[in-house]
């Protein structure tokens, strides 16, 4: 916490730095005197992923403080395609910073290499691109994410008494091209080996859609009621209604046991009802903050600290449930 | 070569009436083909003109309501534009309310993606706000409302002016071809707010317009309000000046209207909800070519019914020349053979021309008959006549005054008489003429007159009293002298007293010779006359005719050698006196004596 501290402290410096004394560098792009206020445009998975929401107004509000402006653009649903052919757009329109959230970074990486060949600075946003060409990666560390969900499985399945029996365990997650989705698997994975029994019956991939992830888990338990444990690596299955889920409602009633990686307003709500008994959460404010400020900076040539701008992680688990959800802002999006 | 052509010649001579058939034939049916085939050409032209134009306009009309339609829903599309969440986008933006904005963030994002699915070619449907923010299918981004062409027109609109604006083509963000069309956005207070806009992929004007064909070669092409193409099949002409396809300068005119430009039918017309052009552009080449196929199909059918005109024609003038051929041989025959006979087959002009020549060809026969018999007639009379000189008692009686004469010494007279005597034989025979001159006529009756005389003494005198004007005249021989002879044996020997008197007198009556043989001898009564005259006319059977054999015979010859309107007439009182006319025709040189009358 408190290296995270002083990472805070050290942004907040350069923030007022950049503020105060705008570098004269800044006032120009190339040899030419510009004409237009900074653009930097944040490009997610997807638009209907609201968990990205707070993200937006965060990175929002850090560029109007920072006088510059902020584009949210991307595909609706996750497409990698559309999401390269609007990085593709930003190149042409020469914006002066991009940050991209991969949906497949093994995709993605030729068209940021591009980007960072005209000139753009490009950063990487909640799921990185680490073998591309991007400035630094600013988020959550998905691989520690990971391990935290499943040291808190392993917290449960013991208070359980169930640390004997080999466990049906299923993994529900958004991609199997993201790179942040995968690290938080393999974290899990690597925390859970030789601590739990654990029978990977399956994975379930949703596109990172909320009803996609709804119907998935419910159509897996109707299929194989002896499931015992379900880790989703997003929260997406809780951002529908929860009379979505019947089958998965009377699951968790059975004792069923879910450690979710979000522990945003919708998501703990879900929890509160007894969805899930674990959560580890993202700050998508300070993603979005963060992210606009270092691309500021790197615009305006100023450094920036490490290629690795996180976000931290935050922890919650069926004591902390209803605290943590008094202070979140409740969504009234659907 | 030459054989040919003269095969050709003689076969087809111009002046046959074969040929005169067959080119009559092909002229009458050529003419009004060939008019036809004009007719018919122009007639096609005109219709092919009219299909194409009214295909052409057909082809517009139907990219019209096509594009009119698409247009309609997007404008339908755009009447979302004051629904709540919007205008609370909207109202949110305005004051900068980014938190508050969030959740009508998404639900914009949510359903402007909605919209966009409602047609398959919408690239982006779009918010922009008087701040210059746009959120869209694509998320949010920013846009410098001084250079958004569209925004622009909107924003200077008022809001009774609220309709739809298009704009384009022109490039989106994201590197596509597009138009886009919008409409304004009005607060409560009919304040301006923003946008509402759609962005359609170009490719639908091509979906609309690609497969449109005006003939082979022909196209419709989209050209915007600034003369600039907006959709052509061959996409490198897309943004280009119309003035490219249609020339320069190009004017207006082909914004709407029917006309040829070069080598190119167009026809344009306004789509007034965007104020673009729809151009039908059609190749005058491929009519002309349709054209040329109609006239190589008349030229055709002129050439090929020329061929049945001509062959047809052949056989008809066949089957008309033929019995005409049979009648021209069937004539040369006749030079030859007048027996011939035309084969008669039909009852045509042809049939009736054959019957009339064989009509013809007998008349000849018997005329040619006549002829001989005639002929044969006129030697007989002359051998009559001819006999009548040489009569025994005429000589002996002759020798007999010649030796009293002698007697009594009377040698003057002698040789008178015996000249006279030779005279009048030599004359009689005239080396086998038929003809002789008036003079040696007349010197012959002179000497017969002569003889006489002095046979008979002081018993009658006579008179020769002849124009000079006719003497070199020809006539036949030995018609005076029996006339003279009946004066004299008829007429003035027997007469009493000595007071006879012949006279001889021949003189020109308009365009004849007449001679007249008057005696004032006992003449005749005129029963007798009339029954001389009948008989001379032929009037009575000549075995009935009891008198006059002498008189028959010149008449006769005269009309045998001239014709009926020549011959003699007899006038004659009791105790007064005869005389005969004779009339003959004026005959000079040594014109051969035919019988003259039918």
């Amino acid at each position: 916490m408190d290296l995270l501290n002083r990472k805070k402290g050290s942004i907040l410096l350069l923030l007022v730095l950049i503020t105060v004394f705008p570098p004269v560098k800044a006032l120009r792009v190339g040899s030419s005197v510009r004409t237009r206020p900074i653009i930097i445009s944040i490009v997610p998975k997807s638009l209907d992923n609201p968990m990205l929401v707070e993200a937006k107004a965060a990175a929002e509000l850090t560029a109007r403080r920072l006088n510059v402006q902020v584009e949210w653009v991307g595909p609706f649903k996750v497409d990698v395609d559309t999401q390269i052919q609007i990085i593709e757009g930003l190149i042409r329109r020469k914006v002066d910073g991009i940050a991209v959230s991969c949906s497949d970074e093994e995709r993605l990486r030729p068209v940021i290499d591009k980007a960072v060949a005209a000139g753009i600075k490009v950063a990487t946003i909640g799921a990185d691109a680490p073998e591309s060409n991007r400035l630094f990666y600013c988020g959550t560390d998905n691989y520690a994410a990971g391990v935290e969900c499943g040291k808190a499985m392993i917290r449960i399945v013991t208070a359980k008494g169930w640390t004997d029996r080999e466990l049906n365990l299923v993994i529900l997650t958004g991609s199997t091209k993201a790179h942040d989705l995968n690290e938080r698997i393999r974290g899990f994975k690597d925390a859970t080996a030789d601590q739990i029994k654990l029978n990977y019956q399956t994975l379930l991939i949703c596109d990172e859609d909320t009803t996609t992830a709804a119907k998935a888990v419910e159509a897996h338990l109707k299929k194989h009621p002896e499931t015992d444990a379900f880790f989703f690596t997003g929260g997406w299955a809780f951002l529908g209604p929860p009379e979505a889920m019947p089958v998965y409602d009377q699951w968790c009633q059975n004792g069923g046991i879910t450690v979710a990686m979000d522990t945003s307003y919708p998501v703990l709500q879900a929890a509160l009802r007894g969805f899930a008994q674990a959560l580890v959460g993202q700050d998508y404010r300070k993603m979005g903050e963060f992210t606009v400020s270092y691309l500021v900076c790197a615009i305006k040539d100023l450094p920036i600290p490490s290629e690795f701008i996180d976000t931290g992680l935050e922890l919650a688990d069926e004591a902390s449930f209803s605290e943590l959800l008094q202070t979140k802002k409740p969504w009234d999006i659907k | 070569m030459a054989v040919v052509r003269k095969l050709f010649l003689k076969r087809f001579r111009l002046k046959s009436l074969r040929t005169k058939i067959i080119l009559s034939f092909a002229g009458l049916s050529l003419i009004p083909l060939i008019l036809l085939a004009f007719l018919s050409y122009y007639t096609y032209l005109e219709i092919l003109q009219q299909n194409v134009r009214t295909y052409t306009e057909t082809v517009i009309n139907r990219v019209e309501r096509n594009l009119q339609i698409y247009l309609s829903d997007l404008e339908r599309i755009l009447e979302l534009r004051n629904d709540y969440y919007i205008l609370q986008y909207l109202k949110l933006s305005l004051i900068d309310d980014i938190e508050g904005n969030q959740k009508y963030t998404y639900r914009l994002w949510e359903n402007l993606n909605n919209i966009k699915k409602y047609k398959t070619d919408l690239r982006e449907v779009a918010i922009t706000t008087l701040k210059g923010v746009k959120i869209g299918c694509y998320g949010v981004t920013n846009v410098d409302l001084s250079q958004n062409n569209l925004f622009q027109i909107l924003a200077n609109r008022t809001t009774q002016d609220n309709t739809m604006a298009i704009y384009g083509p022109h490039d989106d963000w994201l590197g596509g071809k597009v138009f886009s069309v919008g409409c304004a956005i009005y607060g409560d207070y009919d304040n301006f707010l923003g946008i509402m806009s759609i962005d359609v992929e170009l490719d639908l004007l091509a979906r609309i317009c690609r497969d449109i064909r005006l003939g082979k070669s022909g196209y419709v092409t989209l050209v915007d309000q600034n003369g600039q193409i907006i959709f052509h099949p061959q996409p490198e002409l897309i943004g280009k000046s119309v003035g490219l396809l249609l020339g320069n300068p190009v004017g207006e005119s082909w914004r709407s209207g029917y006309y040829t430009h070069g080598n190119r039918v167009i026809m344009g017309k306004t789509l007034p909800l965007a104020n673009w052009s729809i151009i039908g552009i059609s190749d005058r080449a491929e009519l002309i070519a349709e054209m040329t196929t109609v006239a190589r199909m008349s030229f055709a059918l002129i050439v090929g019914s020329i061929i049945v005109v001509i062959l047809v024609a052949l056989l008809l003038s066949g089957v008309l020349t033929k019995p005409l051929k049979e009648l021209q041989a069937s004539m040369r025959a006749a030079a030859d053979n007048l027996n011939t006979i035309v084969p008669v087959r039909t009852d045509d002009e042809i049939g009736q021309l054959g019957r009339a020549f064989n009509q013809m060809l007998t008349q000849i026969r018997q005329l040619m008959r006549q002829s001989v018999q005639e002929q044969k007639k006129l030697r007989q009379i002359e051998m009559q006549v001819l006999q009548e000189q040489i009569k025994p008692h005429f000589i002996y009686n002759t020798l007999e005054v010649i030796i009293g004469l002698l007697e009594t010494d009377q040698n003057e007279d002698v040789i008178k008489m015996v000249e006279a005597l030779g005279a009048f034989f030599r004359i009689s025979l005239s080396q086998g003429r038929e003809l002789i001159s008036i003079k040696e006529e007349v010197d012959h009756v002179r000497n017969y007159l002569y003889i006489q005389k002095l046979r008979h003494g002081e018993k009658y005198d006579y008179r020769i009293e002849v124009e000079d004007g006719i003497v070199h005249f020809k006539t036949l021989k030995l018609l005076l002298q029996p006339l003279v002879e009946n004066a004299i044996y008829h007429g003035v020997r027997s007469l009493v007293s000595n007071e006879g008197l012949i006279v001889v007198r021949g003189y020109r009556a308009e365009e004849t010779i007449c001679f007249e043989v008057s005696d004032n001898g006992r003449g005749m009564p005129a029963d007798l006359v009339m029954a001389l005259n009948r008989s001379l006319r032929g009037e009575q059977p000549e075995d009935q005719a009891k008198h006059g054999y002498g008189l028959r015979n010149v008449h006769e010859r005269i009309v045998l050698a001239f014709g009926q309107e020549y011959g003699l007439w007899l006038t004659s009182t009791l105790d007064q006196g005869t005389r005969v006319v004779l009339r003959l025709p004026m005959i000079k040189g040594e014109e051969r004596v035919e019988r003259r009358s039918g």
